[in-house]
């Protein structure tokens, strides 16, 4: 299937290492040129290196902590001097805190919506703006199976349900701008230096408890969701709007 | 994206005209061999002259309606004989009633659900075992947004919503042998002998005011809109898509997941 992405410029934010750098990869390797945000120099080069040595689309980066209230703006425009515009933002950085109401302050919430919230709803404003002049684009964000149902930590599940509303509220708003706007809810991802790797070394029993209670016995692969994030984003998703996506394995409970 | 569907064997049942065709049409293109049912021998060799256009003789035809008893089996031997298993499932057959409880009988509900689920049932019990033969597949049933949300005809509502259901419960009960199972809700579609094009012919405004009120791209979704999702959910580049049920409607249902 011939995804009709050559030579659009996308953003993703944490694109460095695992689900937001293989979006980075597969897209590049669809013809895109990317621009990946990473809070760590040294991953971020390694990553760009790796896209770059496929031959296809370009890669750059931005460092910046995409959560500081300025950053959103620098990676935008680090974006259009590498490649003069917008097309496809992935806003895919987000992280968990597994506290309960009574060990959390204030603080806890406002950084966890920080971490998965309100940076998307900055990139997206200030994308929106550039993907008009070119007629249009497409906006990914990437929530958790934590954000359509309960079962996780509660900031978690808070901040991703609020990602997933405010996708489908935001995609009626440009729909008439050409622009698409949807959800992705991975289940449990593994990757190195992602949180399965680091709570399947602290568990005692490996997670293999866990493991058995999911429909397919395993983690999903990072791979395996930056091929649904991938045609999601192209123009033969041209009807997928204002959708959340779970893919997940079956993980999920929920029956939509 | 090479979709990795080369010489996979699709059923799609419903598959002479409309989102069933244009699934089959494009399953055919990634290089499966396909075989559709339908009720219309006219269309059904219509449709299997223009899917084996190629003149690979990569389709074949069932003339019959699936919601009889004994059609799924013959559907099934369809596919064995044509083309020696069976890979792919797309139940993608059912239809609408818009009558109210107090105006519908026994019937009306028998039917409804004979049209939109049990020949799913009946064929994705018959399918697995060939399926699991070839060491696994992929199932997708084709439901609606009016099975996710309510709005418009109450036994579609429901009878869809079960579609939805059976899925994922399914998921669940198969996952081990490698078999995917999906839905897929498709809003409002326009195409040459559907639904929609009757009732626009029959609405004073053309259903101008439905489509201002509903659908925020301002139109009507196409066939083609639905199987390009369709054909990369039923593929192995979903292998974590399972238990799914994806819309695919312009962000014309209201619900947030």
């Amino acid at each position: 299937m011939d995804l009709m992405l050559q030579d659009k410029v996308a953003l993703i934010s944490g694109g460095s290492k695992g689900i937001g750098f293989y979006i980075a990869k597969d897209l590049a390797d669809e013809g895109c040129h990317v621009i990946i945000s990473g809070r760590t120099e040294a991953d971020l080069r390694k990553a760009e290196a790796e896209i770059n040595a496929q031959g296809k689309g370009k890669a750059a980066s931005f460092c910046g902590d995409m959560t500081k209230p300025e950053a959103p703006a620098a990676f935008l425009k680090a974006g259009l001097d590498a490649f003069g515009g917008v097309d496809l933002l992935v806003n895919n950085v987000g992280g968990s805190d597994p506290k309960h109401l009574l060990d959390t302050d204030d603080d806890d919430w406002q950084i966890a919506f920080d971490f998965n919230l309100f940076h998307a709803v900055r990139l997206s404003r200030l994308a929106i703006s550039e993907m008009k002049k070119r007629g249009g684009g497409s906006i990914l964000n990437i929530a958790s199976l934590a954000g359509r149902e309960s079962g996780s930590a509660m900031t978690y599940n808070a901040s991703k349900a609020a990602l997933i509303s405010f996708s489908k509220a935001l995609s009626q708003q440009v729909a008439k701008d050409g622009i698409r706007v949807n959800t992705l809810a991975p289940g449990s991802v593994f990757f190195p230096g992602g949180v399965w790797e680091r709570r399947m070394a602290a568990a005692p029993d490996n997670l293999e408890g866990m493991l058995k209670g999911m429909p397919l016995g395993r983690f999903g692969r990072p791979e395996e969701i930056s091929s649904v994030a991938v045609f999601m984003l192209s123009p033969r998703a041209s009807l997928v709007h204002g959708a959340c996506y779970a893919v997940d394995g079956s993980q999920g409970r929920s029956n939509i | 994206m090479d979709l990795m569907l080369q010489d996979k064997v699709a059923m799609i049942s419903g598959g002479s005209r409309g989102i069933g065709f244009h699934i089959a049409r494009d399953l055919a293109a990634e290089g499966c061999r396909v075989v559709i049912s339908a009720r219309g021998e006219e269309q059904l060799g219509r449709a299997v002259g223009e899917l084996t256009a190629g003149g690979s003789g990569r389709a074949a035809g069932f003339a019959g309606d699936i919601t009889e008893k004994g059609a799924p089996e013959a559907f099934l031997k369809t596919a064995l004989d044509a083309f020696g298993g069976v890979d792919l499932l797309v139940n993608n057959v059912g239809g609408s009633n818009p009558k109210t409880l107090l105006e519908s009988g026994d019937a009306d509900w028998q039917g409804g659900f004979a049209f939109n689920f049990f020949h799913a049932v009946r064929l994705s019990r018959l399918v697995i075992p060939e399926m699991k033969k070839r060491g696994g597949g992929a199932i997708l049933n084709v439901s609606s947004i009016y099975g996710r949300e309510s709005r418009g005809a109450m036994i579609y509502n429901a009878s869809k919503a079960a579609l939805i259901s059976f899925t994922k419960a399914l998921s669940q009960q198969v996952a081990k042998d490698g078999i995917r199972v999906n839905s897929i809700a498709p809003g409002g579609i326009l195409f040459p002998g559907g639904v929609w094009e009757r009732r626009i012919a029959e609405a004073p405004d053309g259903l101008q005011g439905f489509i201002d009120a509903e659908m925020p791209f301002g139109r009507f979704g196409t066939a083609a809109e639905v199987s390009a999702v369709a054909v990369f959910m039923l593929s192995p580049r979903a292998s974590l898509v399972h238990g799914a049920c994806w819309n695919v409607d312009g962000a014309q249902s209201r619900s947030n997941i």
